[in-house]
């Protein structure tokens, strides 16, 4: 029966996919809520760089990126939920999806950095700049991780590595993709929207 | 002709593209006030919940994961609120040079 097809053993344990990936997920959770924790601090003591800082910024490509990364997680939950169907070959096809749409995350990134330095927004300049830079360069070296498990569950759905019984290694890419979407969530209000 | 049901995690979808478009309305519109906080901190923790239950399956997760996640989805719209409530008194207790 389906529903007895998605408990698989990872996830009756509460660990979906594997321990180690949830070790992973817990510290980029721990990691990031520092960094807010700087943040907030550092808005309360220069509230005007942070009321000034967001107009600086390229709204259109924190949008932009935003809808990439809950529309990438979006076509990883579905190609998950194919491949416990054991539908095999539209899970690669929504796999393929969320590869082509999570990348384009660095490439809007690397066009919203070449547009912040004509702006004059560099990593030595307020306190907003420097909170910016470091929370949404880290948030980017995750989600390079992100792309190359990416990369690696494709090619393992495509040999066949994974079927509607066995595939913890896909669940576990789809956890840390998932969680790695929650930190930008959170990420975009503080930069683009927040007034 | 049948209609075709959608999925929990298609219904998520929609309003994650929903909610995050409002909110880049809302940036660009760039008005202060208590309400324009609110929303954006309710916005941002109901985003963070879908994810959490549509995409991510908390609820087949361990108890202590859980609250770990739901925590930190918590965090920032908090911090948000009480910031631009009380910004100026959490400001005296520390001085950032």
């Amino acid at each position: 029966m389906a529903v007895e097809v998605e408990q698989s053993a990872r996830s009756r344990d509460g660990y979906p996919g594997n321990r180690a990936i949830w070790v992973g997920i817990v510290a980029e959770l721990v990691e990031f809520s520092l960094m807010f924790l700087v943040y907030f601090f550092a808005r309360v003591n220069h509230p005007a760089a942070f009321a000034e800082g967001p107009k600086k910024l390229s709204l259109a490509a924190g949008t932009a990126n935003t809808l990439i990364m809950v529309t990438s997680s979006y076509l990883v939950a579905r190609a998950l939920l194919a491949m416990r169907a054991g539908r095999i070959s539209a899970c690669r096809h929504w796999l393929t999806g969320a590869l082509l749409v999570g990348g384009g995350y660095p490439v809007v990134k690397f066009f919203e950095v070449r547009w912040n330095l004509a702006q004059g927004l560099t990593g030595g300049g307020d306190v907003f700049q420097m909170a910016y830079y470091y929370l949404t360069f880290n948030h980017l070296v995750h989600v390079s991780w992100g792309l190359l498990g990416l990369i690696w569950v494709l090619a393992r759905t495509g040999f066949g590595a994974y079927d509607a019984q066995n595939h913890d290694g896909l669940i576990a890419f789809a956890s840390y993709w998932h969680a790695t979407d929650l930190v930008w969530l959170m990420i975009f209000p503080l930069f683009y929207v927040l007034p | 002709m049948k209609g075709r049901r959608l999925h929990k995690v298609d219904t998520a979808w929609l309003l994650l593209i929903g909610l995050t478009l409002a909110g880049s309305a809302l940036g660009e519109w760039r008005h202060g006030g208590v309400w324009v906080v609110l929303g954006v901190a309710l916005a941002t923790a109901f985003k963070g919940r879908l994810v959490m239950d549509a995409f991510l399956e908390l609820d087949r997760t361990a108890p202590w994961l859980q609250r770990t996640v739901r925590a930190f989805g918590l965090l920032v719209p908090v911090l948000i609120v009480v910031t631009y409530l009380w910004g100026e008194e959490l400001a005296r207790f520390r001085w950032l040079p």
